[in-house]
């Protein structure tokens, strides 16, 4: 297993990197700079007539919440930024676990080896894992430090429970992925179906009452906002997901034909 | 003991049946030639072999048990040069021969030197500057590194150079003669065969059209020419069981012997034939008669 662990991670370095420079660079722009922004914009602005209406309401309706920091860190972090670099990065990191191995043909040598499917594909999905959590964990902790510099004082409780709810909403993006890349040997196709599922669901959680199909809304819990309190229906589907997703890979796996 | 024992094993891919009760015995310690044209079954037999696919029917055992019983054990014990496969180009060739040993809880890799010695190939280098005959080499290099009771090679001299491909059939004697390693050889170079197997089978469709010693083989088949006092009766030719004749004239014809030649000269001694011509046939004419079904080149 720790050859296999070993080999996992010299393969998916370079995009751990890559994603690890983009949302650490992220969170040094959001904090003070993006803050800062949002601070200087002017009250006279909004008696300004060559600002459109529209604009004017959006400002008045978003200003007094947005320089409130936690909200600040709720919406633009792990409401914007964090989600949608996640949920790229998710899948991006996930989709070559099976099929990268079918499309380059190493799946026959790796396969006929002495170790189990199930063992092979443990050990991918732990690398994968491990890395998108690194990822989002120490970019997000870096936004309480930065903070400082503010200076104002973020709410720990609520960022780690937030920060709870984005790794699971990350991971459970991996783990479709993971289920797309066993089920189809293209990556690309793998990929594209991954992406139809999330975002196809992103309208289909406007609907009354299915607001839980959405991914996305793990990233984002405004119960876990309004209350600062866990908010387990949530976190158990996004769980679910998980689990849902890598047990059928695994079947799906030790199936298949190479 | 048989290492490899395939009894009616089917395996269909959609419509197209890719092993149609495929029965096939392979003697531990042997060079087991697994000959066959393209597409006759070779490759899907051993990735059989390997659980890389499934059987739809049949059993299959290695090493004296079921494939499904302890199959990763089982592996341990078996190297695999694979037709057509690709390793991680970001590897260098040391590496790939580390990971393969981790794979296979090895901490010392064996023969590297040896191999060496034979194919001299740039182990320090990433795999992606290697040529396909170097692959095919460092997939050799894997095989043996891990010290196989079993070696299953599909393909193997493909994309080597003749004096490699030398080197590798030579290799491969002097394995077997010094550690009793037991060698599935699938081919469809005859001449490769010939010089290193001391057992054949012949696959056709999914089927083994003859599994025999190959010197058996060849003693066994040849072309004979049969003379008759009188008119040839083909009727009662074919009530003693000779078949398939190619008629020279009314009194004259040739018949190839593949299998019980004894047995079947006997019946023609006794019916009244005279044999005034007895040719031994070449291997890649008893190939082509079993896979092929053409008439036999006699010059």
């Amino acid at each position: 297993m720790w050859t296999l662990i070993k080999k996992e991670c010299k393969e998916n370095l370079t995009k751990f990197i890559i994603m690890f420079i983009v949302l650490s660079g992220t969170a040094f722009l959001l904090i003070p700079y993006g803050y800062n922004m949002v601070l200087q914009i002017s009250p006279e602005l909004l008696d300004n007539p060559a600002v459109p209406e529209w604009v004017i309401n959006q400002l008045t309706a978003m200003l007094p919440n947005l320089k409130y920091i936690d909200f600040f860190i709720f919406s633009q972090w792990f409401g914007k930024n964090l989600w949608q670099f996640a949920l790229f990065f998710g899948i991006i990191m996930s989709i070559g676990t099976i099929a990268g191995e079918t499309e380059r043909k190493s799946s026959i040598f790796l396969f006929s080896r002495p170790v189990t499917r199930t063992s092979v594909l443990l050990s991918k999905v732990i690398v994968v894992f491990a890395f998108l959590t690194i990822s989002i964990v120490v970019p997000t902790y870096l936004l309480p430090i930065l903070s400082n510099s503010i200076p104002l004082n973020i709410n720990m409780r609520l960022l780690n429970i937030e920060l709870l709810y984005a790794v699971t909403g990350t991971l459970a993006t991996a783990a479709i992925a993971i289920f797309f890349s066993t089920l189809i040997n293209d990556r690309l196709k793998a990929a594209f179906a991954a992406f139809a599922v999330l975002v196809i669901t992103i309208p289909i959680a406007f609907i009354k009452g299915m607001r839980w199909i959405s991914i996305v809304n793990l990233y984002v819990s405004e119960k876990v906002f309004q209350t600062g309190e866990i908010y387990f229906p949530t976190l158990i589907y996004g769980i679910g997901i998980i689990l849902l997703s890598l047990t059928a890979s695994c079947y799906i796996l030790r199936k298949k034909e190479f | 003991m048989n290492i490899i024992e395939l009894t009616n094993v089917s395996k269909s891919f959609g419509t197209v049946r890719a092993l149609n009760d495929l029965t096939l015995t392979v003697p531990e310690g042997s060079i087991f030639g697994f000959l066959g044209p393209n597409g006759a079954g070779k490759t899907t037999t051993i990735k059989v072999l390997l659980r890389l696919i499934k059987k739809d029917s049949g059993t299959v055992n290695l090493f004296g048990e079921g494939i499904d019983i302890n199959s990763t054990i089982k592996r341990k014990r078996i190297g695999f040069v694979p037709e057509e496969f690709s390793l991680y180009n970001y590897m260098t060739g040391w590496e790939i021969l580390r990971f393969n040993a981790g794979l296979f809880g090895k901490k010392n890799l064996v023969k590297i030197d040896e191999l060496q010695d034979t194919f001299h190939l740039p182990l320090r280098e990433k795999i992606s500057t290697y040529s396909s005959g170097m692959k095919k080499a460092l997939s050799l290099y894997i095989a043996l590194s891990t010290e196989p009771e079993l070696l299953i090679l599909d393909e193997p001299t493909d994309g080597l150079d003749p004096v490699v491909r030398k080197r590798l059939l030579d290799f491969l004697i002097k394995e077997v003669a010094e550690k009793n390693i037991t060698i599935f050889f699938s081919s469809h170079i005859l001449s490769e065969v010939e010089k290193i197997c001391d057992k054949v089978a012949i696959i056709k469709k999914g089927k083994v059209v003859i599994q025999e010693e190959l010197d058996k083989i060849k003693e066994n088949a040849s072309l004979i020419t049969v003379r008759f006092s009188s008119k040839i009766d083909t009727d009662k030719l074919d009530a003693i069981g000779i078949t398939n004749i190619s008629k020279i004239d009314e009194y004259t014809f040739d018949l190839k012997l593949l299998r019980d030649s004894d047995t079947i000269i006997k019946k023609i001694e006794d019916a009244g034939g005279e044999i005034v011509r007895k040719i031994p046939l070449s291997f890649e004419d008893i190939f082509m008669h079993f896979v092929e079904g053409k008439n036999v080149d006699t010059h």
